[in-house]
């Protein structure tokens, strides 16, 4: 089974990108904190994440930098809904430059979610 | 005047002498025949003459102006005219006496040479031409734009600060009036000063003058003096001008990037705002939408029944924050009146205990009596919602809220007690949760200042807060508690006794 973590503070959110990928045939993980996502991450076998970059006081693109420098890296999406001091533009050019497969925004299709899932699966 | 008989020719000489006017006759060569002992005096010459020199080559002149002074006297001789002028004398090289001396022609051709010592009087008025053009020199490079006009407004006088931004000669303005210069502004100015000065003896404030200069426009500052002589009479006025350009621009460029930063600060706010709103509602539409698909396909319809209260659940949510946009929008709407206090409080207390969760309490300590204070209902009842709201949060809906409510008469806030005011009405909420961060402690009551979490409230509660108290005459006051915790005080002025 394909595991992937999810990673977003709106237990909503979380729950239903969950949902979406359970559907699909894979094992979603859903997190709340960055704190909690560090843990599983440093135990379980990730093909990898999609996280929220607006949580609490924490920043998901924080996570995102680690999974990058993960040996070996895990790939990862970003998604957002937007979010103080920054534009999505800018969000996206920051997730860009760190390697995310994809950026989606909230609220997004299941098409859009498995088709990012699929190409971050076979980077 | 009285004709009487000359003095004696011998004691006009003695006098003459003794007044240290000295004489000489002298051949047409200027070799001294005979000098009185008050010309030896003035020549530092020995008392019997040296034969062969003339006496204007006897002193410690050059002998370039030895020279010059020989073409002098063969002019003299050859002309027959008399002869009237000032003699360098030099004692020394450096020390020079200066004699008014003058030569007349005797009919024997002989020569008369009088030498009167004007040595004070010459370094004296040296003194005063170089006095004046010392300060002349002062006032055309002072930085002020200086002119001396007449009683017809002439100018007789300009330094070189004004031509000079005008791309002028001083010169060109002597003669003319200023008003042909500069428009009629500077000459009512001296006119009105004048006038004014005569009555009271003082001046007013400068007026303001724009002119063109080469460089743009300029902005001058200027004032004008009568000048009087020693009668008292006027006999002219001193025109001043400032060039203020520099202040000017500085205060113009100054306003303009104050307004810019409070744009920039405005347009920051809304983005954040913006951001935050989008922060919320797209965290509700995401599932909303999710569970919309879901109701297309082979879904049970127990599962209908599920997403679909789902979809309601997060629609009212967004309906919720826009609500409370909204009314941070459109602030309160009713206008004050008096209204009690206590029953308000009572009122929102028992809503916001039925919807505390568990652990969640709070303790009242409310008057026994009404009381009364002219506010809008729905301002009072905001008021207490936000900070029931910012109280729970802060400690995480986990402890005890304490609300007391009562008339105060000590440790009034010094605004009130600036206004004279010895009692006012005191809300005061406190919360066991973190404080107050220090670093906004100050700007706690600003709109868009926040401690909460992205996603958590937009900051703009205690700003409505702020904004309706201040609206009813009161004021609000936050503090960190010694143990721990916040308290928040509203404080509203007491009905006036009658």
């Amino acid at each position: 089974m394909t595991q992937i973590m999810v990673v977003d503070d709106n237990e909503d959110v979380a729950e239903t990108v969950s949902i979406a990928l359970n559907e699909a045939g894979y094992t979603a993980t859903a997190v709340h904190s960055l704190d909690d996502a560090r843990r599983l991450l440093s135990g379980g076998n990730y093909a990898g994440a999609i996280i929220d970059v607006w949580m609490n006081e924490d920043n998901g693109l924080e996570l995102a930098s680690e999974l990058a420098q993960h040996t070996p890296p895990i790939p990862f999406i970003i998604m957002s809904g937007g979010g103080p001091g920054k534009t999505l533009e800018q969000v996206t050019a920051r997730a860009d430059s760190i390697g995310a497969v994809a950026v989606l925004f909230k609220p997004f299709e299941d098409d859009e979610l498995l088709t990012a899932v699929s190409t971050m699966l076979n980077a | 005047m009285t004709s009487h008989p000359a003095p004696p020719a011998e004691k006009v000489l003695e006098v003459m002498e003794q007044a240290g006017i000295g004489h000489a006759l002298t051949d047409p060569q200027g070799v001294i025949l005979y000098q009185s002992e008050a010309f030896s005096r003035l020549g530092g010459l020995s008392s019997t003459p040296i034969a062969g020199i003339p006496w204007f080559r006897l002193d410690n002149a050059s002998e370039e102006r030895k020279d010059m002074r020989a073409l002098v006297w063969q002019q003299f001789i050859s002309r027959k005219v008399p002869w009237h002028g000032i003699v360098h004398w030099h004692i020394t090289e450096e020390k020079i006496h200066f004699y008014e001396g003058t030569g007349t022609h005797l009919d024997d051709g002989s020569i008369v040479v009088v030498l009167n010592d004007r040595t004070s009087k010459v370094l004296a008025d040296k003194k005063v031409e170089d006095t004046i053009s010392f300060y002349s020199q002062v006032l055309r490079d002072l930085p002020i734009a200086l002119a001396v006009t007449d009683l017809e407004g002439r100018v007789t006088y300009m330094n070189d600060f004004l031509p000079e931004r005008l791309d002028l000669t001083a010169n060109s303005f002597v003669g003319k009036t200023l008003s042909d210069s500069f428009g009629n502004g500077l000459t009512e100015l001296a006119e009105r000063e004048a006038q004014n000065f005569m009555r009271h003896k003082d001046y007013n404030e400068g007026v303001t003058l724009e002119l063109q200069q080469k460089d743009g426009v300029g902005t001058w500052l200027a004032f004008a003096r009568p000048l009087f002589d020693a009668k008292g009479e006027r006999v002219a006025t001193l025109n001043l001008a400032i060039d203020r350009s520099e202040s000017h621009r500085l205060r113009e460029e100054h306003a303009r990037l104050t307004e810019a930063m409070y744009e920039a600060q405005k347009i920051s706010a809304l983005n954040d705002f913006a951001g935050n709103l989008a922060h919320e509602l797209s965290n509700i539409l995401h599932p909303v939408a999710f569970y919309a698909r879901k109701l297309t396909g082979d879904a049970t319809r127990a599962q209908c029944t599920e997403y679909s209260q789902k979809i309601n659940k997060g629609v009212m949510t967004a309906g919720q924050i826009l609500r409370r946009t909204l009314s941070l929008a459109g602030r309160s709407t009713d206008s004050p009146e008096p209204c009690d206090l206590r029953a308000i409080l009572e009122e929102t207390l028992s809503s916001a205990r039925d919807l505390a969760p568990n652990g969640l309490e709070y303790e009242a300590h409310l008057p026994t009596t009404p009381m009364l204070a002219a506010v809008s209902r729905s301002g009072f009842s905001q008021i207490l919602l936000n900070l029931l709201n910012n109280a729970a949060e802060a400690m995480n809906y986990a402890g005890t809220v304490t609300i007391s409510l009562d008339h105060v008469s000590d440790n009034l806030p010094g605004a009130f007690a600036d206004k004279g005011m010895t009692e006012a009405i005191c809300l005061r909420i406190e919360d066991e949760g973190p404080g107050i961060d220090p670093a906004i402690i100050d700007r706690l009551f600003e709109a868009f200042v926040t401690t909460k979490t992205p996603g958590r409230g937009v900051g703009l509660g205690l700003s409505v807060v702020k904004g309706l108290a201040t609206s009813w005459g009161g004021l609000v006051t936050a503090t960190s508690l010694p143990e721990k915790g916040a308290a928040f005080s509203v404080w509203i002025p007491s009905p006036s006794m009658e």
